[in-house]
């Protein structure tokens, strides 16, 4: 059951991330330095849409990524003493991106 | 037991590979947003990010992106029921697709058009 609720939530993240992805690539990487200014990014950051935005993004992201290098230790570590230090460094990584990201979308 | 390398396979472990280096990626991704809290680190870490090895590298982050984006959303479809005999069409339509997006992104990237 959790397995399916993984895979199932891997599956809804990626089609956001797809959408998602594009999206950012020609908001942030198909225009000129210009148009991503100190104002014009703050600005941005500022809507609250933005900011909703962002925060499904940073979440999915992560989710989606941690997720999948989870699914890969479960796989391939076969050592337990290994596996448990590699989904513990897992963990704290997934958690300290995650407050990173929070924290500048807040700024 | 061999594994042949099959369009299926090959897949497989292109999707892993940038799996594992789209992942690692948030973490450079992050580091670079944190700059925002202030205009003069912002500054900084801008005029690093117009160097040419950082387009290329961006360029590069982008067929990652579609590589695996798209043959993640091949694997959606065959989950949710798409015929098996039709994968191979759909890995290499979007094999095409993938790759005109990733040659043109790139060199909207490289700042060829104004």
């Amino acid at each position: 059951m959790k397995e399916a609720a993984g895979w199932l939530f891997q599956r809804i993240t990626g089609v956001f991330l797809l959408a998602g992805v594009l999206f950012h690539f020609f908001f942030m990487h198909f225009t000129g330095p210009e148009k991503i200014t100190y104002d014009v990014v703050i600005q941005r950051l500022s809507s609250p849409w933005w900011k909703t935005f962002d925060i499904i993004f940073l979440s999915s992201a992560i989710f989606h990524g941690f997720n999948g290098l989870w699914g890969l230790i479960l796989e391939y570590i076969r050592g337990e003493k290994l596996r448990g230090t590699s989904q513990i460094l897992i963990l704290v990584s997934a958690v300290v991106l995650f407050a990173t990201g929070i924290y500048i979308v807040m700024l | 037991m061999r594994y042949k390398l099959r369009t299926g396979s090959f897949a497989w472990a292109v999707h892993r590979l940038t799996g594992i280096a789209l992942t690692l990626y948030i973490f450079l991704h992050l580091y670079v947003l944190a700059h925002l809290k202030d205009p003069e680190g912002y500054a900084s870490i801008m005029e690093v990010m117009q160097s040419p090895l950082v387009k290329l590298s961006e360029a590069g982050l982008l067929a990652l992106v579609i590589a695996h984006a798209f043959n993640g959303f091949r694997l959606t479809l065959l989950d949710l029921g798409m015929p098996t005999g039709l994968h191979k069409s759909v890995f290499w339509s979007a094999f095409a697709i993938g790759a005109v997006i990733s040659v043109l992104g790139g060199v909207i990237i490289a700042g060829v058009f104004p």
